[in-house]
């Protein structure tokens, strides 16, 4: 994809990234629907361990304490080490609090009853279509909003237009006011700083030295406004509501507790792991290797599963019923 | 699945239009990978489509109420992954635009 600024100007850059994050979503999406049970709350021990295991705030405890040793080791060579330690916990940790406190305030916000467990568009029993709406365009920034810290800067384009509905549903009106000028002043720094855009969230990159506490400032203060809910001290609010829900249930039982949406969102947020898992970890395979795996190795497997599926329903009788 | 082959087009006129025969190769190859591999997850949904009888999106998730198709397609689910990294263009599928070692410039 980066190959694409040599041909197009930035607009239609932008469009392209915009293009195969969509993608990338989309296919997740699928992936859910398909093998994970979509919405479905995690009903069997092996279900629940999965989703437990590969909840974001496992993940980015594990990432933590991977690059933590990582630094300590390589701690004479890096040259930013306060910063970093400064920002990685907060990617690490909060974000993941402040994601679920959001999650929950949007519930408190629209009166969501949140032992309803179905997908909101999808529920024909549901009759109040005007909350759907608003919920199913809340879904749109929601897997954005989860996408953001794993993309990085490189979704920011995409995420503005969203932020708008994510600001419009949850807020009231003077806190969408405040916050909409509070993205004024950092669209105007943004634009002050375009020469080195780059240099906001890849902090381990090399920085000149007077624009270093700038970077350190803006990048605080977007992070701020953008994932800290800018004055709302939610710090106390999100254990209040984990107190609440591990009052009564356990850990593990409280993601049943915890409406459709969340479920669906931290599938697809598992998903996506597993598309950058894949980029960090794997080398390019060549054009004819690409084509032999597509044509003499996948095509056959799959019709073979798809024989051996029908062949194993047809013996068992036990065709689905018509729906 | 319309989605994906919205893609192709996509990715062709992305090629096309730039005006340049290398993007435009390059085009050609990511359209040839994303055709190819979209049969495999036709395949594979075709095995969802056997086990509960409906390509709708709320019946294949009322039907994993009860166990979700990972466990019993876990044969399946591999396949279909890669086949969504090779659909997606992503790396390690991404030679067409392996902006490193090809001139495709797309």
């Amino acid at each position: 994809m980066p190959g694409y600024n040599v041909e197009y100007s930035s607009a239609g850059f932008a469009l392209f990234f915009i293009g195969e994050y969509t993608h990338i979503i989309f296919m997740s999406v699928f992936a859910v629907i398909l093998f994970f049970g979509g919405w479905q709350p995690p009903n069997t021990a092996l279900e629940r361990l999965l989703i437990f295991l590969s909840t974001p705030s496992i993940v980015y405890i594990f990432d933590f304490i991977f690059h933590l040793e990582y630094y300590i080791r390589n701690y004479p060579l890096i040259r930013y080490f306060w910063y970093w330690l400064l920002l990685s916990p907060y990617w690490s940790l909060l974000i993941t609090f402040l994601k679920i406190d959001l999650i929950l305030g949007l519930t408190d916000t629209l009166n969501w009853n949140s032992e309803k467990l179905c997908f909101p568009l999808m529920d024909p029993k549901n009759t109040n279509s005007l909350m759907d709406t608003i919920f199913s365009l809340e879904i749109l920034p929601e897997f954005v909003y989860q996408v953001f810290p794993l993309l990085w800067f490189e979704t920011l384009l995409g995420v503005a237009l969203f932020w708008f509905f994510i600001f419009f549903v949850q807020f009231k009106f003077y806190w969408f006011v405040i916050r909409c000028l509070a993205f004024c002043f950092i669209s105007y720094i943004l634009c002050l700083k375009l020469s080195d855009v780059t240099l906001y969230f890849f902090y381990t990159y090399p920085i000149t030295k007077d624009t270093y506490i700038f970077n350190i400032l803006s990048d605080i203060f977007i992070q701020f406004i953008v994932f800290f809910e800018s004055f709302i001290p939610f710090l106390w609010v999100a254990p209040q509501k984990f107190y609440m829900l591990l009052s009564n249930i356990s850990f593990v039982e409280s993601f049943t507790f915890i409406n459709a949406n969340t479920i669906f969102i931290i599938k697809v947020n598992l998903m996506i792991w597993l598309f950058l898992l894949a980029r960090a970890a794997l080398p390019r395979f060549r054009y004819d290797q690409l084509m032999r795996l597509g044509w003499k190795v996948f095509l056959p497997l799959s019709l073979f599963f798809t024989l051996f599926t029908a062949t194993l329903i047809f013996i068992l009788d036990a065709f689905p019923p018509i729906k | 699945m319309q989605y994906p082959l919205s893609g192709v087009y996509g990715i062709l006129i992305a090629g096309w239009s730039s005006n340049s025969k290398y993007a435009f190769l390059g085009a050609l190859r990511s359209a040839a990978q994303m055709v190819s591999y979209e049969v495999s997850i036709g395949l594979i949904l075709i095995n969802i489509l056997l086990m509960n009888g409906s390509l709708q999106i709320k019946h294949i998730v009322d039907y994993q109420e009860h166990i979700w198709f990972i466990f019993p397609f876990l044969h399946l689910f591999p396949l279909f992954m890669i086949s969504a990294l090779a659909e997606t263009n992503r790396p390690p599928f991404d030679l067409p635009e392996a902006e490193g070692e090809l001139v495709a410039r797309l």
